[in-house]
């Protein structure tokens, strides 16, 4: 008989999951994105969306109904139909997003990325969910912010605030699937990130402009569809029952997803070519 | 099966330009360099290896499978590419860390196989500065702790000693030998002949996307009879040494190269090291160099080349 010592060596480590992997890579991604800018751009969103919200229903407290107008659920669309806050979020989306994709394909980082056991389709969605986060803390979060304080405050009942946080959440979706697929798709063009945070914040601000123009040249208000923005402030209309948008929530709401699907659809597509250019 | 990659017949294309045409090759166990000038398809061929690319045609075997659409080959391959491919922000021990649990490491287990990659590779003293201020040959040791921080059974290294510094080609050249001691597998890509000389003996020589020669390098080299052997003199008295060697019948040119340097080409160059030293005895004419171009890899491969 014979006896043979044991060969005692450490197990390899359990590996974890593909979401887990992925969730590595968003995690890393909102890191990257935590920079000066993007949280200065995050603390404006607060104050143009929060501030309206308190003081347009602090003084509906003492002045009288006829100035401020009745206030209740289309008050909260007030902050969203101002300029101001689209503007910022526009910066905060092409800022953020500029070299979520950008970056990896000028350093070639990609290349690590996919020789490990991720897939382009996990690559893809961890860079675009850590996008939709930052989309999400300025598209979504101040308004929920802002609700709840007026609720703290004694301003709204709770079933008036949970609507206007359920409105918020869907304008939020909508604005974060359109705003984020069309980042991420520009990021995929170019290994500039200048580039593609200035394609990103013509495309989304320009598409505005120029649509705006053109429907009030022909008086047709079909042309505004093509802009996100108009779509998403339908949406918001739409959702909180605000008078004075002549497009149909409905409609802008599928145009903005079809903004989406198209942009993450090219945007994929031109990452698995990047790899073939990048050679 | 003794083969840890097989090529058979590869073709990869991207558009009009072939990366790899019916390339050819085994690569077994141990250190096996591929050689090429710059744009030959190495690179093609290591993204291959590594699932990023799909041939158009033949068949690739990693550790005996198929690379492409299987992701969880890349546990047993370690890759170093020849590109920077480092986020500048971050320190050495937070990209380790960070692409080890892309690999599917746990946190703490990440940072544990980082620890060590970085001390292999000679960087636990500056592990928490940031590479951004790193020099190309310290960013070239984190990408290869990287590549091999979770102690994958191959190891594809795409230009590994480019831009190190000459201690640091020591180093590591003697690293890749203690790897492949341990049983680890090396695939080695140069363009810089002489590095790999002092690295392998097994070697697959690239061009144009083809196998140009494959095999040992002595033996490739005792193939090529038909190519001159060159042989460099260096003495006082070149003209009457030449005078000498012209006669002989194996030597095909002689040539002053400069003023006190010989270059002689023969096809038997093991008569010609035989008689030179009676010749130099006989007529008592001091050489005090002796080296051999053509033992080096960049003689044969301009040659097979050519």
């Amino acid at each position: 008989m014979t006896i043979f010592a044991p060969n005692y060596a450490p197990a390899p480590p359990a590996l974890e999951s593909r979401s887990k992997r992925a969730l590595a890579i968003l995690g890393h991604q909102i890191q990257v994105q935590s920079g000066v800018l993007n949280i200065v751009l995050l603390l404006f969103i607060f104050v143009v969306v929060v501030a309206p919200l308190v003081v347009t229903f602090y003084l509906s407290q003492f002045l009288p109904s006829g100035i401020l107008g009745t206030t209740g659920l289309s008050t909260f669309y007030g902050p969203i139909g101002q300029q101001v806050w689209f503007i910022l979020l526009i910066i905060l989306v092409s800022s953020a997003g500029a070299a979520v994709i950008a970056r990896d394909v000028a350093t070639k980082a990609m290349t690590m990325y996919l020789a490990r056991p991720i897939r382009p389709i996990d690559y893809l969605g961890a860079k675009s969910g850590a996008l939709a986060f930052w989309v999400f803390l300025g598209g979504v979060l101040p308004g929920w912010v802002g609700t709840v304080i007026v609720l703290a405050l004694g301003y709204v009942s709770l079933p008036l605030a949970l609507e206007a946080i359920a409105g918020y959440f869907v304008i939020g979706v909508f604005s974060i699937t359109a705003f984020t697929g069309l980042a991420v798709f520009f990021s995929s063009l170019t290994p500039r990130s200048t580039l593609a945070g200035a394609a990103t914040f013509g495309a989304l601000l320009g598409s505005d402009v120029v649509m705006g123009v053109l429907s009030g040249i022909s008086g047709k208000v079909v042309f505004l569809y093509a802009s996100p923005v108009q779509d998403v402030l339908a949406v918001a209309a739409g959702v909180f029952g605000a008078s004075g948008n002549s497009l149909n929530p409905w409609s802008s709401g599928v145009v903005l997803v079809g903004f989406a699907v198209a942009a993450f659809g090219l945007a994929y597509v031109r990452l698995l070519r990047t790899q073939v250019i990048a050679e | 099966m003794t083969e840890v990659v097989r090529a058979e017949n590869t073709t990869k294309r991207y558009g009009e330009v072939l990366g790899l045409n019916g390339f050819t090759a085994n690569f077994g166990p141990g250190i096996t360099a591929l050689i090429g000038p710059n744009g030959s398809g190495k690179s093609t061929f290591f993204r291959l290896l590594t699932g990023q690319l799909r041939p158009d045609s033949g068949q690739l075997a990693v550790l005996g499978r198929d690379p492409w659409a299987n992701r969880a080959n890349s546990a047993g391959v370690g890759y170093c590419p020849e590109h920077p491919a480092v986020y500048g922000w971050m320190t050495p021990f937070e990209f380790v860390t960070y692409l080890l649990r892309l690999d599917g490491f746990s946190r703490r287990a990440a940072e544990e196989g980082a620890d060590a990659a970085l001390a292999t590779v000679g960087l636990s003293d500056v592990a928490d500065r940031r590479l951004r201020g790193f020099s190309k040959g310290m960013r070239q040791r984190v990408k290869i702790a990287q590549a091999l921080a979770h102690d994958p059974a191959l190891l594809l290294l795409d230009e590994p000693l480019n831009g190190l510094d000459p201690l640091g080609r020591v180093q590591l050249l003697d690293l890749f030998g203690r790897l492949a001691a341990k049983g680890h597998h090396l695939i080695v890509s140069s363009h810089v002949l002489y590095e790999v000389e002092r690295l392998t003996e097994e070697i697959v020589m690239i061009s144009n996307g083809r196998v140009l020669a494959i095999g040992n390098i002595h033996r490739i080299r005792d193939a090529l009879d038909a190519h001159p052997h060159s042989i460099a003199l260096r003495t006082k008295e070149p003209r009457r040494l030449a005078e000498r060697l012209t006669a002989w019948e194996n030597v095909t040119s002689v040539e002053i190269a400069e003023p006190d340097r010989l270059v002689v080409r023969t096809k038997a160059p093991d008569l010609f090291y035989r008689d030179l030293p009676g010749l130099v005895l006989d007529a008592s004419i001091e050489v005090y160099e002796m080296s051999s171009p053509d033992d080096n890899l960049e003689a044969v491969f301009r040659f097979l080349s050519e």
